[in-house]
């Protein structure tokens, strides 16, 4: 019974995960266009990236032909999500915890990928997981590795991270509350999940309640009181992430590409865009603001009215 | 006071007296010859009236100075009840449309790991004092939001007219370099938080340093320039001009002012007029052996490139910005062309890029690609031997981090100084020379002695470090700087550290290396050179 209930909690974890993670995303795509704030080195710049130019370098810049590299944004951005580079380069004591952690979770995410395929192969192409195929032995093993490489790096990352905001003064006065419970809900479902592996070291009970998600027909494995909490605490986890600084892989998309990396000069496109927020009054109190003016009408104050 | 005691978050809000004191023990050793104590010049106490008008609550340095403290209870609810104000607006569409993403992101994202504070030269500089972490200022403005505005239980900081007194003059001690971005895994930018509390405080209380206010952006919009030269003096100016290039050059030059529909209307900062016209001398020079088309202008507003609005107000931003096109466009010029001025070319070529529209947006350029292009040319008769003295270059943080503009005046330099030798780091991950966001300009009471103590302290290390080989006295040596207000703090510096008249550091703009490696040139432009 409670294995059902759980198989529908898992829906709704996921979806909430879901639709959280989209709201996340329109919030801020959606704000208002912002003067540009670019910082260099911006990576799509051809050529100039590797010492941090951009394309205000050449003279007569708008009579010239504007390449950008995505290829450059793109090895920035897995510079910095597979080594944390940033960090490495500025604090390698600092590193030495988050990679383990981020690394970890990344192999988790691996894991889930192995254990919804097998959980394929075995629904769809009757194949046992493990059976006689390579690629079935494939796919246990690689679960098993992966998954016990991943949750042992995150969980030693995370605990260490903890440790670290508690034990540094300075660390714990910046703390705050969610700081410390965002980093419990993320070990929480971690300590639980190794806690699991010992009752489930070949992740056969993973796979099986896999496939009882993919398919609605299958009824979820018995499960183990071990395993019911981690499943528990992993359902929390995917449902509260969307409300809480653990998205900050969406806020680092919008401070990098839509922030730091936005370097696109004007243009009639962007004008149409500004102009709409140029027609909003500004409601400023100085005695130098028009208030209850356009930024627009603010803008042309003339000389000797400054 | 036990200056060595920590300061928490909690502490703007509670602790009694000066936060912080600095103390000459404390800041970070400089190399040699700078390690004898003899010449650190000894730090001053601010003087005990000023706490009555001036918050001296934070280092006892005072960057806001006009009396701004609440002298009732009545008063301070007042403050309190104003920035709240503020704030609501700060984080709002209408209110700040033009920084809001950037701005909520690094409210919401960070991570607080304190990797961004070993990049900040200010913290580094000053012995790591606690209140001068690129995060210290933004956690306490997250925290308010937090609590007052998003009304989210459990945020431990308190709002009252203290923390907003110094929570205001520590806007004023980060330069806005924004190098502790670049070490953000998550882009957080502090730099940016620093300017928003600025743009709080004047755009809703108009408070703000008078440097940059009353005696910068309104006094440039009111007279034409910030430095108070009028069209009139301007055109003074151009004449004094044109007598020092007869000097230098052995012939007149007529330097062209407000030629209608010529192909380069050129800006330079007013400053250099005023403290170092041997730099536009230098490129109207430069332009004329060039066979340039350009002019200058004497428009109210044309013939000073400075935009004081880009660092605390962004309705002065625009006007200013605004002004610049309308001058150009009265002139029928093809392009506008900012001269060695750092924080004019990115306001006008990036940060008011998306004001302008239509016929606003004529094209605009940092004028260091095109000295690079008239270099490379050959079509100047240069002889680099002239220029055999140690040169360094200071990359200023508006045109090198924030506009992208690196490798022009390394270009120029490899061609025209044979010594040139860059300071480490260098490029985009420079320091600051310490006077960046308006601290070069603010020489009102004490705080002209933390941004040379403190501020730049970082930068003066790097010189030496830079002529650690030639420091003899007898050898000259020039640390290059193409920006105004850079060279307006490298001349406060070495002033200070009796520098030049001790070790023969000098300090120049780039046009003027230039104009000293031309053949045709009877005597050194440079003065120094000369013996």
């Amino acid at each position: 019974m409670i294995t059902q209930i759980l198989k529908l909690t898992s829906y709704a974890a996921v979806l909430i995960f879901i639709i959280g993670i989209a709201y996340r995303w329109w919030k801020w795509s959606s704000m208002p266009i912002h003067l540009r704030w670019e910082l260099y080195p911006v990576p799509h710049e051809p050529g100039r990236a590797k010492y941090g130019g951009g394309y205000l370098e050449e003279e007569l810049w708008w009579t010239k032909n504007r390449n950008t590299s995505v290829i450059g944004e793109l090895k920035e951005l897995l510079g910095e999500m597979l080594f944390i580079k940033r960090i490495y380069g500025n604090n390698k004591r600092l590193w030495a915890l988050t990679y383990p952690f981020h690394l970890g979770i990344y192999l988790i995410l691996v894991w889930f990928l192995l254990v919804l395929l097998g959980a394929v192969t075995t629904l769809y192409a009757h194949a046992l997981v493990p059976s006689s195929s390579t690629w079935s032995i494939f796919l246990y093993y690689a679960t098993i590795v992966v998954g016990v490489t991943g949750a042992s790096l995150a969980t030693a990352g995370g605990f260490g991270l903890l440790i670290r905001r508690l034990i540094n003064p300075i660390l714990r006065d910046y703390t705050t509350i969610p700081d410390y419970f965002n980093l419990t809900m993320v070990l929480l479902a971690l300590v639980t999940g190794l806690a699991s592996w010992f009752n489930d070291p070949y992740f056969n009970y993973a796979r099986a309640f896999a496939l009882s998600i993919i398919n609605p027909l299958v009824s979820p494995p018995h499960l183990n009181p071990v395993i019911l909490v981690h499943v528990i605490a992993l359902q929390a986890l995917v449902a509260y992430i969307p409300f809480s600084k653990i998205t900050h892989f969406i806020g680092k998309y919008f401070t990098y590409h839509r922030v730091l990396w936005e370097d696109e000069p004007g243009s009639s496109e962007l004008s149409s865009r500004v102009g709409e927020l140029m027609a909003l009054k500004m409601p400023w109190n100085a005695p130098h603001i028009k208030l209850g003016e356009s930024w627009e009408e603010n803008a042309r104050v003339i000389a000797n009215e400054g | 006071m036990k200056d060595e005691r920590a300061v928490r978050i909690r502490d703007i809000s509670k602790r009694e007296g000066r936060l912080i004191k600095i103390s000459l023990s404390d800041l970070m050793h400089l190399p040699s010859p700078y390690d004898k104590p003899e010449l650190e010049p000894p730090l001053t106490e601010p003087k005990s009236d000023w706490s009555s008008n001036y918050v001296t609550e934070l280092d006892g340095y005072v960057a806001i100075d006009i009396p701004w403290k609440p002298r009732s209870k009545e008063e301070e609810e007042k403050l309190v009840k104003r920035f709240l104000e503020g704030l609501r607006k700060l984080t709002s569409r209408e209110g700040n449309w033009t920084f809001l993403q950037p701005l909520l992101l690094s409210l919401d994202y960070c991570a607080k790991c304190q990797n961004c504070a070993e990049a900040c030269p200010i913290y580094v500089a000053s012995g790591r004092k606690d209140i001068y972490r690129p995060t210290y200022r933004s956690e306490v403005l997250r925290r308010i939001y937090d609590k007052y505005i998003l009304k989210k239980p459990g945020v431990n900081v308190e709002l009252n007219a203290l923390t907003i007194l110094r929570l205001g003059e520590l806007a004023y001690r980060c330069t806005l370099c924004r190098r502790c971005v670049q070490a953000c895994p998550l882009g957080i930018d502090n730099g940016l938080i620093a300017h928003e509390i600025r743009k709080l405080l004047s755009m809703e209380m108009g408070i703000a340093p008078t440097a940059l206010h009353e005696r910068g952006t309104v006094l440039q919009l009111k007279v034409g320039s910030s430095t108070g030269m009028n069209p009139k003096a301007f055109i003074n100016m151009v004449e004094f001009m044109e007598d020092l290039i007869r000097e230098k050059l052995g012939r007149r030059i007529k330097i062209p002012v407000d030629e209608k529909g010529a192909d380069v209307l050129l800006i330079h900062n007013a400053g250099e007029y005023i403290s170092w016209p041997e730099n536009p001398a230098a490129y109207a020079i430069i332009l004329e052996e060039a066979g340039v088309s350009w002019t200058l202008s004497s428009e109210l507003v044309g013939y000073d490139a400075v935009n004081y609005g880009v660092w605390y107000d962004d309705a002065q931003l625009a006007r200013i910005a605004m002004k610049h096109i309308e001058v150009a466009r009265k002139l029928e010029v093809k392009r506008i062309v900012i001269g060695e001025c750092g924080h004019a070319t990115k306001a006008l070529l990036v940060v008011a890029d998306r004001l302008l529209k239509d016929d606003y947006r004529i094209p605009r350029e940092s004028v260091l690609p095109m000295l690079r292009d008239i270099v490379k040319s050959g079509k100047l008769n240069l002889d680099p031997g002239r220029n055999n003295f140690p040169v360094t270059l200071h990359d200023p943080c508006n045109i090198v981090r924030l506009t992208g503009i690196v490798e022009p005046q390394r270009e120029v330099l490899r061609r025209i100084a044979p010594m040139f030798r860059e300071m480490e780091p260098h490029g985009v991950y420079n320091y600051c020379c310490g006077g960046g966001s308006g601290f070069a300009i603010m020489t009102s009471l004490n705080f002209p002695e933390w941004r040379i103590k403190v501020a730049s302290r970082m930068k003066f290390r790097q010189i030496l470090e830079a002529f650690r080989d030639t420091i003899d006295p007898s050898i000259p040596k020039y640390v290059c700087a193409p920006c105004s207000n850079c060279k307006g703090e490298l001349r406060d510096l070495l002033t200070h550290y009796r520098a030049t008249e001790l070790y023969n550091i000098h300090y120049g703009g780039l046009a003027e290396l230039v104009v000293n490696a031309m053949v045709d040139l009877k005597e050194p432009y440079v003065d120094f050179t000369v013996q």
